[in-house]
């Protein structure tokens, strides 16, 4: 096995340094994360794609400037969501609307490991977009309530007001009562 | 406690900013006596079960191979930028200026705009502007473009020096001053012939060879390549031509001088070639080698169209299509640098292991921008 670095520290490191490999590692690491992100902003899987490769690009391009105060995986939900949001306002890609009968989960849906992503991202994609957006940082991304709250420039007390918002109405979109059997 | 507050408290808790043990303990006490927060808190653990969406298989690939060509475009950037500046450092001591032909001075004046331009595409240089690349979608991005445009920018230039240099030499032979023309129209064909490689980074360290004697500046790698061996410079050599045997000839202009046919000579046993510059200077070239699982590899090439090129394919080995290798290589496993190490998809590592472009400056590919062939060593 390559004696690499593994973790996002010591990988964006070696990146800054020029390493391709490093920077691979990075990308296949972490592209589920912003493709899951990504997808559930637009409900588009072809948006989705177009948003990841950008967003890597970004980040390609802004490695130099980042100045590793932040952890990798904060930075890389700024870009994201900023990726995200910047193309909706440049008209170049819009969310597409949910219905949110469509987002409540046929009986039986959360049976099998297919069905229950296809619930649970129908139902992510109900839910209100800055209720989401916390929710995707803390668990998508892995940020913490301060690192969502300042990269969000909203107090840490709104952040978890969303985030639990999120959660109760993913378990009522889920059909809590019917999951619970 | 009420049921509203022990969910929220179960929530806080998963993302690992519980509250004090008691309410916590209070909060789980309350969700196993109701049943709606039992409800919620297997609702909980059903969405953290759930399986992210899958995105599409290639997907990391065509980031790649995205992230790559920006990469290429980053290296034909600093490469034009390098000439640019060779060619306006040559430009003002052209006697062209004395008799009124400077349009080549205003171009390179240009050509440093544009390239400045794209300067951003590098890392380091935050851009906004989103260039997607969807599958089966080819867009061309500006960064790779303007490259190209400065490529082409400089052919321009080349062209409009060349001319001046016939001028100057006309000029010269009128006036019995020596010429100088040599020196500069080969460095003149070299970025000609380099302008149409893929890329050509700058060159990973100053040598002696391109920086003294009078030589021009070399803005591209070192490497000669002879009988389908590349060899890099590694510097002026003490070695006494006297006891080296001739192996044979290269035609080369060392980046100094006049491309000719040069003697390559070499000693018994020892890997390395000599080849003599215009200046009398002996040049030690040594190959280019790398470990893979305990075999030493030497790189292979097709011959260089001009000193300062890149090693590329050596013929019989089809250039891939794919950046993935495909369908020329599959990949084997990574070398103890992260290095992925390639075979022929039709053969082991025991004929040959291939590198894909762009490795890091410190690799034994130097950033070479071309997939690189190796064999192992005899």
């Amino acid at each position: 096995m390559p004696d690499r670095p593994t973790d996002d520290a010591a990988l964006l490191a070696a990146a800054r340094e020029g390493d391709l490999a490093a920077f691979e590692a990075l990308v296949r690491e972490h592209t589920r994360t912003v493709f899951a992100h990504a997808l559930r902003f637009f409900g588009d899987q072809t948006a989705a794609e177009d948003t990841v490769q950008e967003v890597w690009i970004k980040v390609y391009r802004s490695l130099g400037s980042f100045d590793g105060r932040a952890k990798f995986s904060t930075w890389l939900y700024r870009v994201t969501r900023n990726t995200c949001l910047d193309s909706v306002r440049a008209g170049a890609r819009r969310p597409i609307p949910v219905d949110p009968i469509d987002a409540i989960a046929a009986p039986g849906d959360l049976a099998d490991e297919v069905a229950l992503t296809v619930s649970v991202e129908a139902a992510m994609r109900a839910l209100a977009p800055e209720d989401r957006d916390a929710f995707s940082a803390v668990a998508l991304f892995g940020l913490t309530y301060a690192e969502v709250a300042e990269t969000l420039q909203i107090p840490v007390g709104t952040v978890k007001s969303r985030v639990f918002r999120a959660r109760r109405s993913l378990a009522h979109l889920l059909d809590f009562p019917k999951a619970g059997v | 406690m009420e049921c509203y507050d022990a969910q929220a408290t179960i929530s806080e808790a998963l993302d690992g900013t519980a509250p004090d043990a008691a309410t916590l303990e209070a909060a789980k006490q309350h969700c196993r006596d109701c049943a709606d927060c039992v409800a919620f808190v297997r609702a909980l653990d059903l969405i953290q079960r759930a399986p992210l969406p899958e995105p599409p298989a290639d997907l990391a690939d065509r980031v790649m191979e995205a992230v790559r060509l920006e990469v290429v475009a980053e290296q034909a950037l600093a490469a034009e930028q390098a000439r640019s500046v060779s060619v306006a450092a040559a430009a003002p001591e052209t006697p062209g200026q004395a008799i009124g032909v400077t349009p080549e001075i205003a171009s390179v004046a240009e050509l440093d705009s544009t390239a400045s331009s794209v300067a951003n595409s590098r890392p380091g240089a935050e851009k906004t502007t989103p260039f997607p690349l969807s599958r089966g979608q080819s867009r061309p991005r500006p960064a790779v473009l303007a490259a190209w445009m400065g490529a082409a920018a400089l052919l321009v230039v080349s062209a409009g020096t060349v001319g001046v240099m016939g001028i100057r030499v006309m000029s010269q032979e009128r006036s019995g001053l020596p010429s100088q023309a040599d020196v500069n129209v080969a460095t003149v064909q070299r970025d000609a012939g380099s302008a149409v490689q893929p890329a050509a980074p700058p060159p990973a360290e100053s040598t002696p060879a391109s920086s003294g004697g009078g030589a021009s500046v070399s803005a591209g790698p070192n490497y000669i390549v002879f009988k389908q061996t590349a060899y890099r410079l590694v510097g002026p050599s003490s070695s006494s031509k006297g006891q080296m045997a001739s192996l044979g000839t290269i035609t080369t202009s060392l980046g100094g001088g006049d491309s000719r046919s040069r003697n390559v000579l070499g000693t018994t046993g020892a890997p390395g070639v000599y080849v003599e510059n215009d200046q009398g200077e002996l040049l030690e070239f040594q190959p280019l080698e790398r470990t893979f699982e305990g075999r030493t590899y030497r790189l292979r090439s097709a011959d260089l169209p001009a000193f300062g090129a890149w090693p590329a394919m050596p013929s019989g080995i089809t250039q891939p299509t794919s950046a993935d290798g495909s369908p020329t290589f599959s990949v084997v496993s990574a070398d103890p640098s992260g290095v992925k190490i390639y075979r022929l998809t039709s053969s082991t590592v025991s004929e040959g292991i291939a590198v894909a472009p762009s490795t890091s400056a410190s690799d034994a590919a130097g950033g070479n921008p071309n997939w690189t062939w190796w064999t192992p060593a005899p």
